[in-house]
Protein backbone atom coordinates (compact mmCIF):
# COMPACT_ATOMS: atom_id res chain seq x y z
CA UNK A 1 0.00 0.00 0.00
CA UNK A 2 1.85 3.56 -0.91
CA UNK A 3 1.83 6.32 2.50
CA UNK A 4 -1.07 7.95 0.54
CA UNK A 5 -3.58 5.97 -1.14
CA UNK A 6 -5.65 7.26 -3.79
CA UNK A 7 -9.26 6.82 -3.75
CA UNK A 8 -10.27 9.10 -6.82
CA UNK A 9 -9.16 7.28 -9.75
CA UNK A 10 -11.55 8.61 -11.83
CA UNK A 11 -9.79 11.79 -11.97
CA UNK A 12 -6.78 11.46 -14.43
CA UNK A 13 -9.26 9.67 -16.96
CA UNK A 14 -11.77 12.52 -16.48
CA UNK A 15 -9.12 15.57 -16.74
CA UNK A 16 -7.53 13.65 -19.50
CA UNK A 17 -10.75 13.10 -21.13
CA UNK A 18 -11.66 16.93 -20.85
CA UNK A 19 -8.60 18.31 -22.54
CA UNK A 20 -9.26 16.08 -25.60
CA UNK A 21 -12.43 18.02 -25.81
CA UNK A 22 -14.87 16.15 -28.07
CA UNK A 23 -12.32 14.24 -29.87
CA UNK A 24 -13.23 11.30 -26.99
CA UNK A 25 -16.76 10.90 -28.15
CA UNK A 26 -16.94 8.36 -29.99
CA UNK A 27 -20.56 8.56 -30.70
CA UNK A 28 -23.37 11.24 -30.42
CA UNK A 29 -27.18 12.04 -31.11
CA UNK A 30 -27.89 13.87 -34.37
CA UNK A 31 -28.37 17.56 -33.43
CA UNK A 32 -28.18 20.55 -34.91
CA UNK A 33 -26.78 23.64 -33.12
CA UNK A 34 -29.23 26.68 -31.81
CA UNK A 35 -32.29 24.71 -32.80
CA UNK A 36 -31.50 26.20 -36.76
CA UNK A 37 -34.30 25.23 -38.65
CA UNK A 38 -37.15 25.88 -36.14
CA UNK A 39 -38.39 29.12 -37.12
CA UNK A 40 -35.77 30.39 -40.15
CA UNK A 41 -32.44 28.72 -41.66
CA UNK A 42 -29.65 30.58 -40.44
CA UNK A 43 -26.41 30.27 -41.72
CA UNK A 44 -24.10 29.11 -39.34
CA UNK A 45 -20.74 29.80 -40.58
CA UNK A 46 -19.65 33.04 -39.43
CA UNK A 47 -15.42 33.84 -40.48
CA UNK A 48 -13.52 32.19 -43.52
CA UNK A 49 -9.28 32.42 -43.32
CA UNK A 50 -7.91 31.48 -46.27
CA UNK A 51 -3.95 31.04 -45.86
CA UNK A 52 -1.90 31.26 -48.80
CA UNK A 53 1.36 31.74 -50.15
CA UNK A 54 2.51 34.17 -53.18
CA UNK A 55 5.37 32.24 -54.88
CA UNK A 56 5.46 28.44 -53.24
CA UNK A 57 4.04 25.63 -56.04
CA UNK A 58 1.79 24.07 -53.00
CA UNK A 59 -0.11 27.42 -53.00
CA UNK A 60 -1.53 27.18 -56.62
CA UNK A 61 -4.47 25.86 -56.55
CA UNK A 62 -5.40 28.20 -53.37
CA UNK A 63 -4.06 31.33 -55.58
CA UNK A 64 -6.28 30.56 -58.08
CA UNK A 65 -9.51 29.81 -56.48
CA UNK A 66 -8.36 33.16 -54.67
CA UNK A 67 -8.43 35.21 -58.19
CA UNK A 68 -11.40 33.34 -59.90
CA UNK A 69 -14.14 32.36 -57.68
CA UNK A 70 -13.37 34.00 -53.58
CA UNK A 71 -14.22 37.96 -54.60
CA UNK A 72 -17.75 36.16 -55.96
CA UNK A 73 -18.24 33.59 -52.62
CA UNK A 74 -17.95 36.57 -50.89
CA UNK A 75 -20.52 38.62 -52.91
CA UNK A 76 -22.77 35.66 -53.04
CA UNK A 77 -22.80 35.43 -48.88
CA UNK A 78 -22.48 38.73 -47.18
CA UNK A 79 -23.06 37.10 -43.65
CA UNK A 80 -19.15 35.56 -44.01
CA UNK A 81 -16.62 37.10 -42.97
CA UNK A 82 -13.53 36.20 -45.63
CA UNK A 83 -10.17 36.93 -44.93
CA UNK A 84 -7.00 36.30 -47.31
CA UNK A 85 -3.77 36.30 -45.63
CA UNK A 86 -0.54 35.77 -47.40
CA UNK A 87 2.35 34.24 -45.94
CA UNK A 88 5.48 33.75 -46.75
CA UNK A 89 6.90 29.97 -47.42
CA UNK A 90 3.92 28.67 -45.36
CA UNK A 91 1.48 25.97 -46.38
CA UNK A 92 -1.81 26.61 -47.60
CA UNK A 93 -4.71 26.33 -45.17
CA UNK A 94 -8.46 26.96 -45.29
CA UNK A 95 -10.30 28.21 -41.76
CA UNK A 96 -13.56 28.18 -40.97
CA UNK A 97 -15.32 28.93 -37.74
CA UNK A 98 -18.91 28.51 -36.63
CA UNK A 99 -21.37 29.56 -34.83
CA UNK A 100 -21.16 27.33 -32.28
CA UNK A 101 -17.58 28.25 -31.69
CA UNK A 102 -15.98 25.17 -33.34
CA UNK A 103 -12.92 25.90 -35.81
CA UNK A 104 -12.41 23.44 -38.85
CA UNK A 105 -9.26 23.59 -41.16
CA UNK A 106 -8.29 21.85 -44.21
CA UNK A 107 -5.07 21.65 -45.13
CA UNK A 108 -5.22 22.82 -48.66
CA UNK A 109 -1.33 21.68 -49.98
CA UNK A 110 -1.01 21.09 -53.66
CA UNK A 111 -4.57 21.15 -54.02
CA UNK A 112 -6.00 22.16 -57.12
CA UNK A 113 -8.83 24.91 -57.97
CA UNK A 114 -11.59 22.31 -57.96
CA UNK A 115 -10.27 20.37 -55.02
CA UNK A 116 -10.61 23.85 -53.06
CA UNK A 117 -13.43 25.02 -54.18
CA UNK A 118 -15.04 21.75 -53.30
CA UNK A 119 -13.65 21.97 -49.81
CA UNK A 120 -15.25 25.80 -49.07
CA UNK A 121 -17.97 24.83 -50.74
CA UNK A 122 -18.27 21.55 -47.86
CA UNK A 123 -16.98 24.43 -45.21
CA UNK A 124 -20.20 26.65 -46.01
CA UNK A 125 -22.74 23.31 -45.80
CA UNK A 126 -21.34 22.49 -42.54
CA UNK A 127 -23.14 23.63 -39.51
CA UNK A 128 -20.12 23.22 -36.69
CA UNK A 129 -20.94 19.90 -35.29
CA UNK A 130 -18.53 17.47 -35.39
CA UNK A 131 -18.39 14.50 -37.46
CA UNK A 132 -19.13 11.19 -35.28
CA UNK A 133 -20.94 8.21 -35.17
CA UNK A 134 -24.58 9.02 -34.93
CA UNK A 135 -26.48 6.72 -32.42
CA UNK A 136 -29.69 7.05 -34.61
CA UNK A 137 -30.07 8.91 -37.55
CA UNK A 138 -32.80 10.87 -36.50
CA UNK A 139 -33.98 12.99 -33.64
CA UNK A 140 -36.97 13.98 -32.07
CA UNK A 141 -37.99 16.94 -30.24
CA UNK A 142 -41.35 15.14 -28.75
CA UNK A 143 -40.34 11.28 -28.63
CA UNK A 144 -44.24 10.27 -29.34
CA UNK A 145 -47.34 11.54 -29.74
CA UNK A 146 -49.87 8.99 -28.62
CA UNK A 147 -47.83 7.72 -26.30
CA UNK A 148 -46.65 4.20 -25.42
CA UNK A 149 -49.29 1.46 -25.63
CA UNK A 150 -49.77 -0.38 -22.12
CA UNK A 151 -52.08 -3.60 -21.51
CA UNK A 152 -54.83 -0.85 -20.25
CA UNK A 153 -54.77 1.28 -23.51
CA UNK A 154 -58.02 0.10 -25.13
CA UNK A 155 -60.04 -1.22 -22.66
CA UNK A 156 -63.19 -0.99 -22.16
CA UNK A 157 -64.94 1.76 -19.57
CA UNK A 158 -67.40 -0.53 -18.17
CA UNK A 159 -64.34 -2.91 -16.58
CA UNK A 160 -64.46 0.05 -13.76
CA UNK A 161 -67.83 -0.50 -12.37
CA UNK A 162 -67.59 -4.21 -13.08
CA UNK A 163 -66.96 -6.51 -10.37
CA UNK A 164 -64.48 -8.78 -11.92
CA UNK A 165 -64.37 -11.35 -13.43
CA UNK A 166 -66.92 -11.04 -15.36
CA UNK A 167 -68.21 -13.15 -18.40
CA UNK A 168 -68.36 -10.36 -21.05
CA UNK A 169 -64.88 -9.32 -20.95
CA UNK A 170 -64.00 -12.89 -21.04
CA UNK A 171 -65.42 -13.60 -24.37
CA UNK A 172 -63.34 -14.93 -27.11
CA UNK A 173 -64.03 -12.20 -30.53
CA UNK A 174 -63.76 -13.85 -33.01
CA UNK A 175 -64.79 -12.82 -36.72
CA UNK A 176 -65.25 -16.52 -37.69
CA UNK A 177 -68.83 -18.41 -37.54
CA UNK A 178 -68.69 -20.82 -35.49
CA UNK A 179 -70.08 -24.35 -35.48
CA UNK A 180 -72.61 -23.68 -32.50
CA UNK A 181 -73.46 -20.52 -34.62
CA UNK A 182 -74.10 -22.13 -37.81
CA UNK A 183 -76.66 -24.77 -36.07
CA UNK A 184 -78.19 -21.98 -34.57
CA UNK A 185 -78.41 -20.07 -37.86
CA UNK A 186 -79.52 -23.29 -39.68
CA UNK A 187 -81.39 -25.83 -37.41
CA UNK A 188 -81.90 -29.43 -38.50
CA UNK A 189 -85.10 -30.20 -40.20
CA UNK B 1 -58.95 10.04 -52.56
CA UNK B 2 -59.16 10.39 -49.37
CA UNK B 3 -62.39 10.13 -48.33
CA UNK B 4 -63.24 6.82 -50.32
CA UNK B 5 -60.40 5.51 -48.28
CA UNK B 6 -62.02 6.26 -44.76
CA UNK B 7 -65.26 5.44 -46.08
CA UNK B 8 -64.41 2.04 -46.96
CA UNK B 9 -62.36 1.35 -43.44
CA UNK B 10 -66.00 2.38 -42.27
CA UNK B 11 -67.65 0.03 -44.36
CA UNK B 12 -65.47 -2.64 -43.48
CA UNK B 13 -65.80 -1.84 -39.51
CA UNK B 14 -69.09 -1.12 -39.73
CA UNK B 15 -69.81 -4.70 -41.36
CA UNK B 16 -68.19 -6.81 -38.78
CA UNK B 17 -70.59 -4.58 -36.54
CA UNK B 18 -73.86 -5.64 -38.10
CA UNK B 19 -72.43 -9.28 -38.72
CA UNK B 20 -71.73 -10.23 -34.68
CA UNK B 21 -75.06 -7.90 -33.93
CA UNK B 22 -77.50 -10.21 -36.47
CA UNK B 23 -75.53 -13.64 -35.12
CA UNK B 24 -76.79 -12.95 -31.53
CA UNK B 25 -80.53 -12.11 -32.64
CA UNK B 26 -80.70 -15.72 -34.61
CA UNK B 27 -82.61 -14.51 -37.17
CA UNK B 28 -81.36 -14.81 -41.38
CA UNK B 29 -78.21 -15.78 -42.35
CA UNK B 30 -75.18 -13.77 -43.23
CA UNK B 31 -76.23 -13.36 -46.62
CA UNK B 32 -78.75 -11.43 -45.48
CA UNK B 33 -77.14 -8.53 -43.90
CA UNK B 34 -77.62 -5.27 -44.22
CA UNK B 35 -75.78 -1.91 -43.53
CA UNK B 36 -77.38 0.00 -41.19
CA UNK B 37 -76.73 3.68 -40.46
CA UNK B 38 -73.66 3.80 -42.43
CA UNK B 39 -74.13 7.49 -43.21
CA UNK B 40 -74.06 8.34 -39.87
CA UNK B 41 -71.24 6.94 -38.37
CA UNK B 42 -68.70 7.86 -41.41
CA UNK B 43 -70.38 12.23 -40.65
CA UNK B 44 -69.92 11.29 -36.56
CA UNK B 45 -65.73 9.93 -37.57
CA UNK B 46 -64.60 12.39 -40.05
CA UNK B 47 -66.44 15.37 -37.88
CA UNK B 48 -64.02 14.55 -34.91
CA UNK B 49 -60.85 14.31 -37.67
CA UNK B 50 -61.90 17.44 -38.46
CA UNK B 51 -62.38 18.84 -35.21
CA UNK B 52 -58.49 17.75 -34.29
CA UNK B 53 -57.06 18.53 -37.30
CA UNK B 54 -58.73 22.11 -36.79
CA UNK B 55 -55.58 24.60 -36.92
CA UNK B 56 -57.43 26.66 -34.09
CA UNK B 57 -57.13 23.85 -31.81
CA UNK B 58 -53.10 23.67 -32.77
CA UNK B 59 -52.31 19.63 -32.35
CA UNK B 60 -49.06 18.39 -32.37
CA UNK B 61 -49.62 15.96 -35.71
CA UNK B 62 -46.84 12.97 -36.69
CA UNK B 63 -46.66 11.66 -40.03
CA UNK B 64 -45.27 8.38 -41.71
CA UNK B 65 -43.09 9.60 -44.64
CA UNK B 66 -40.98 8.02 -47.48
CA UNK B 67 -38.02 9.61 -48.23
CA UNK B 68 -34.69 8.70 -49.04
CA UNK B 69 -35.16 4.80 -49.43
CA UNK B 70 -36.56 4.45 -46.05
CA UNK B 71 -39.93 5.42 -43.60
CA UNK B 72 -39.59 8.23 -41.41
CA UNK B 73 -41.79 9.00 -38.10
CA UNK B 74 -41.33 12.90 -38.16
CA UNK B 75 -43.16 15.61 -35.96
CA UNK B 76 -42.74 19.38 -35.74
CA UNK B 77 -39.38 19.55 -35.24
CA UNK B 78 -37.50 16.59 -35.76
CA UNK B 79 -33.83 16.14 -37.56
CA UNK B 80 -33.78 13.31 -39.86
CA UNK B 81 -30.37 12.40 -41.42
CA UNK B 82 -30.20 11.50 -44.99
CA UNK B 83 -27.43 9.53 -47.02
CA UNK B 84 -26.30 9.92 -50.20
CA UNK B 85 -25.57 12.63 -52.54
CA UNK B 86 -28.72 14.54 -52.96
CA UNK B 87 -29.16 17.71 -55.05
CA UNK B 88 -30.25 19.96 -52.26
CA UNK B 89 -28.70 22.91 -50.65
CA UNK B 90 -28.33 24.30 -47.08
CA UNK B 91 -31.13 26.88 -46.91
CA UNK B 92 -33.51 24.95 -49.09
CA UNK B 93 -36.98 24.27 -48.49
CA UNK B 94 -39.00 21.32 -49.39
CA UNK B 95 -42.15 19.28 -49.52
CA UNK B 96 -42.10 15.76 -48.41
CA UNK B 97 -44.57 14.45 -50.58
CA UNK B 98 -45.04 10.63 -49.64
CA UNK B 99 -46.68 10.66 -47.23
CA UNK B 100 -47.82 7.24 -45.70
CA UNK B 101 -49.54 8.46 -42.86
CA UNK B 102 -50.76 11.02 -40.59
CA UNK B 103 -51.79 10.91 -36.88
CA UNK B 104 -52.41 12.96 -33.77
CA UNK B 105 -53.40 12.25 -30.02
CA UNK B 106 -56.53 11.00 -30.99
CA UNK B 107 -56.61 9.67 -34.50
CA UNK B 108 -54.70 8.09 -37.34
CA UNK B 109 -54.71 7.88 -41.11
CA UNK B 110 -53.62 5.53 -43.35
CA UNK B 111 -53.01 6.07 -46.90
CA UNK B 112 -53.41 3.00 -49.38
CA UNK B 113 -50.60 3.33 -49.91
CA UNK B 114 -50.24 7.29 -49.76
CA UNK B 115 -52.42 9.97 -48.19
CA UNK B 116 -53.40 12.75 -50.59
CA UNK B 117 -50.67 15.30 -51.58
CA UNK B 118 -53.59 18.16 -50.76
CA UNK B 119 -54.67 16.58 -48.10
CA UNK B 120 -51.22 16.34 -45.52
CA UNK B 121 -48.72 18.30 -46.09
CA UNK B 122 -44.71 17.64 -44.53
CA UNK B 123 -42.46 20.89 -44.73
CA UNK B 124 -38.80 20.74 -44.67
CA UNK B 125 -35.71 22.45 -44.37
CA UNK B 126 -32.30 21.26 -45.33
CA UNK B 127 -30.06 22.71 -42.21
CA UNK B 128 -26.57 21.17 -42.86
CA UNK B 129 -24.80 19.04 -45.64
CA UNK B 130 -21.70 16.91 -44.46
CA UNK B 131 -19.70 13.78 -44.53
CA UNK B 132 -20.85 10.46 -42.64
CA UNK B 133 -18.30 8.92 -39.77
CA UNK B 134 -15.68 7.47 -41.91
CA UNK B 135 -16.10 3.14 -41.29
CA UNK B 136 -13.40 0.69 -41.72
CA UNK B 137 -13.72 -1.48 -44.90
CA UNK B 138 -11.23 -4.13 -45.09
CA UNK B 139 -10.67 -7.23 -47.09
CA UNK B 140 -8.02 -9.73 -47.19
CA UNK B 141 -7.51 -12.42 -49.83
CA UNK B 142 -6.11 -15.69 -47.62
CA UNK B 143 -3.51 -17.22 -49.10
CA UNK B 144 -2.56 -14.47 -51.37
CA UNK B 145 -0.71 -11.47 -49.51
CA UNK B 146 -3.03 -9.12 -50.58
CA UNK B 147 -4.71 -6.94 -47.89
CA UNK B 148 -7.24 -3.80 -48.87
CA UNK B 149 -8.19 -1.00 -45.86
CA UNK B 150 -10.03 2.02 -46.76
CA UNK B 151 -11.81 4.09 -44.78
CA UNK B 152 -15.36 5.02 -46.54
CA UNK B 153 -17.35 8.32 -45.83
CA UNK B 154 -20.79 9.21 -47.82
CA UNK B 155 -22.30 12.51 -48.23
CA UNK B 156 -25.25 13.02 -45.61
CA UNK B 157 -27.90 15.70 -45.28
CA UNK B 158 -29.18 16.83 -42.35
CA UNK B 159 -33.05 17.94 -42.92
CA UNK B 160 -35.51 20.06 -40.25
CA UNK B 161 -39.17 19.04 -40.09
CA UNK B 162 -41.02 22.40 -39.55
CA UNK B 163 -44.35 21.44 -40.09
CA UNK B 164 -46.62 18.57 -40.17
CA UNK B 165 -50.45 19.86 -41.10
CA UNK B 166 -53.32 18.18 -42.19
CA UNK B 167 -56.53 19.50 -43.53
CA UNK B 168 -60.09 19.29 -42.86
CA UNK B 169 -61.46 15.84 -45.07
CA UNK B 170 -64.98 16.38 -46.05
CA UNK B 171 -66.76 13.16 -46.52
Amino acid sequence: MPSVPRVDRLKPIYTAAKALNFGWRFSDFLKIPAYNGISRYTNQLHRITVRFCKQSESSVGVRNFIENQLVEIGRKNPSVVIYAQPVRNSNPSIRAEYGNGRTLQINAKNMTQDEVSKDVHLLFSRSGEPVVKLESRQSALVPSIQGQWTPITWLPTEMNTEQLPAKQFSKHKSTATSATEYILQNPPK
Amino acid sequence: MLSSRCASLLLSSSQSILRRSIQSASVGTSSEAQVIDTEQVQKEVFKSISDEVNEEKRQRLFAVVYVNGRQWKVSDGDLINMEGNLPLNVGDEIKLEKVLMVGGTNFSLFGRPLLDASAVTVDAVVVEKKTTNPELHYVHLNHHQTKFLNWKSDEATVLRIKSVTAKQIEQ
